[in-house]
């Protein structure tokens, strides 16, 4: 394993893995840093403004709670989603990445050299799936506390952290560490399974334009959720009943709070059997025999 | 150089894929410390054997053994890129739990050490054969096979391939090779096996297998290559005059040749017409001819 991890850290695909991680990390409290502030009396103003406008066009009374957009970074509201998405990248990057790392080695022959007998093909894709997802787990961890507390900075500076729930924002990040390891793992994986990386990012380009951009716009109307959207309502995982609840925001319109919960124990198991299996279906993959 | 118990042995291999059968019923050994060449038509089932005998695919019947894990090189092979040489090798080290001697042999036998820190991306294709030779030494392996380890290599490069080749027998370890490169394989190799379809044709020292294909003919480059030409006409022998020299087929041994050509020009160089593995390769290897009796020549 030692071994394995040690190579591992030499990778190219690590470095852009990990520099593309610390771009994403700092970009993103940097964007809310400079599209949030403190400012509520400008935008109050800027609301009326824009009441004393549509009001006699309309020529109803305008509600100033309409026209007004909230300019502070809102912790309690915005965290949980900023860090589903967070999430979400992470785990897209680190599926590429796990069957760039794995997939590739079985194309370039490598693995045929390296490895020829069935069982130490099978023992080393184990070794290289269980190295690869433990390290996006630790990489995870990193970037997601990270960029909770970034964000946290942010909100105290130019926003709001009223109304945090750390033990939520605590449960969001272990369930994006689950997803991202399970990607990891998927990504992994299926680089051995297919023995090129082509094939699965092809794969998940397919997906993208499909899944996520085609069946959402094709089946909007009879409320279709792409995967996308599912995973994030699984990283955020909603309390029972927080839904519609204000947040106290001393402002005309405040957003709904968003507690996240400890969510569904399925999920979690149901995460973690797909490593576990995703591990064993590597190891298996590889015995098959290599006519190629 | 031989002993008891052989380095590697094939009892009745016969591999098949769905409804194909790639290699048939093939069985020969040999002992440590040759040099083996396995010949063969395109499709013939050498690269078949080779995954066979590495692990890569199963067997449907037969039984192989080996003296220790072989290690296996396939033409294409690569390496990351990005790895720097000594990375793979420490990596390499590791995974098969290599001792510092065992490195240094390594380094040092395939030369290695002078390219230690580039990245394998940037190594040409002899560096890159020599690093995946190291890393097949690395574990210890005293059976290497080697699928067309001359592919992509200069005349420079082939000598030095051919020098590594002399030292790991030397070494004791016993390497199976497969090449197209047929006149350069015949300088190193000690026995020789060649496969038709799948199935065994001959096998044997190089010499016994040499006894029993028809002798070459020879190429003579002379100050007078035409007068040279129209001697050995005139001597009812079967002559052409080609670029290289002139070329005389069939049986007519070397000396009546000389003879004749001596008296009418000055002999710079004779050279036979065909390589002794081209020979064996067309009488028992090539794809055109039906299958021979399957024979084993001790």
């Amino acid at each position: 394993m030692r071994a394995v991890a040690s190579l591992l850290l030499h990778r190219r695909v690590v470095g852009v893995q990990l520099w593309l991680c610390g771009l994403v990390v700092c970009a993103l409290p940097v964007l809310r840093w400079s599209t949030s502030s403190r400012d509520l009396d400008s935008a109050l103003r800027a609301a009326q403004a824009q009441v004393d406008v549509m009001q006699p066009v309309i020529g109803e009374e305008f509600d100033l709670a309409a026209a007004f957009v909230e300019p502070r970074y809102l912790a309690a509201a915005e965290l949980p989603f900023d860090l589903a998405a967070l999430t979400v990248g992470l785990a897209l990057v680190c599926l590429l990445a796990g069957a760039v790392l794995c997939g590739g080695d079985w194309r370039t022959r490598s693995v045929h050299v390296t490895w020829p007998s069935a069982r130490r093909r099978g023992e080393s894709a184990v070794r290289a799936v269980v190295v690869w997802t433990g390290w996006c787990a630790v990489v995870a961890v990193v970037v997601l506390v990270v960029a909770a507390v970034s964000l946290l900075g942010v909100a105290y500076l130019r926003g709001s952290a009223d109304g945090v729930a750390l033990t939520g924002v605590l449960l969001v990040v272990v369930r994006g560490e689950l997803v991202v390891a399970g990607a990891a793992s998927i990504g992994a994986a299926a680089g051995v399974v297919a023995r090129s990386e082509v094939v699965v990012i092809l794969g998940v380009l397919v997906y993208v334009v499909l899944g996520e951009l085609v069946a959402p716009a094709v089946w909007a109307a009879d409320g279709f959720r792409s995967g996308v959207t599912r995973l994030v309502g699984l990283v955020v995982s909603e309390a029972e009943g927080s839904r519609g609840v204000a947040l106290e925001c001393l402002a005309p319109r405040c957003p709904d709070l968003v507690v996240p919960g400890g969510g569904s124990a399925a999920a979690y198991v149901v995460g973690s059997a797909v490593v576990v299996l995703v591990i064993v279906l590597a190891g298996a993959a590889a015995r098959r025999p290599v006519w190629r | 150089m031989t002993s008891a118990r052989p380095a590697l042995s094939l009892d009745g291999v016969t591999v098949t894929r769905g409804r194909r059968t790639l290699v048939r019923d093939v069985s020969f050994s040999m002992g440590p410390g040759l040099v083996h060449a396995l010949l063969g038509h395109n499709g013939a089932g050498k690269t078949t054997l080779f995954r066979a005998v590495s692990g890569l695919v199963p067997t449907r019947s037969g039984r192989i053994v080996t003296r220790g894990e072989p290690s296996v090189l396939f033409v294409g092979s690569r390496f990351p890129a990005e790895l720097r040489v000594r990375d793979l090798m420490a990596y390499r080290g590791r995974l098969v739990f290599a001792s510092r001697r065992d490195m240094a042999r390594a380094r040092e036998v395939t030369g290695i050490g002078a390219f230690e820190a580039a990245r394998c991306g940037e190594l040409s294709t002899g560096m890159a054969q020599r690093l995946a030779l190291a890393v097949a030494l690395l574990g210890g392996a005293r059976v290497l096979l080697l699928d067309e380890p001359t592919t992509g290599l200069d005349p420079q490069a082939i000598d030095s391939l051919l020098d590594l080749l002399r030292t790991l027998r030397d070494d004791g370890c016993t390497v199976v090779l497969c090449s197209h490169d047929l006149a350069q394989l015949e300088l190193v190799c000690d026995t020789v096996t060649c496969l038709r379809h799948g199935r065994l044709t001959v096998t044997g020292a190089v010499g016994d297998v040499a006894a029993r294909v028809p002798r070459a003919g020879h190429v003579v480059r002379t100050s007078d290559d035409g007068a040279a030409y129209r001697a050995l006409r005139e001597a009812r022998m079967d002559a052409t005059l080609t670029s290289r020299g002139v070329r005389v087929a069939g049986p007519d041994p070397l000396e009546a040749v000389w003879t004749v050509v001596a008296r009418h020009a000055v002999v710079h160089e004779i050279t036979v017409d065909r390589a002794l593995f081209d020979r064996i390769f067309d009488e028992f290897a090539s794809s055109g001819t039906e299958v021979a009796d399957e024979r084993t020549l001790s």
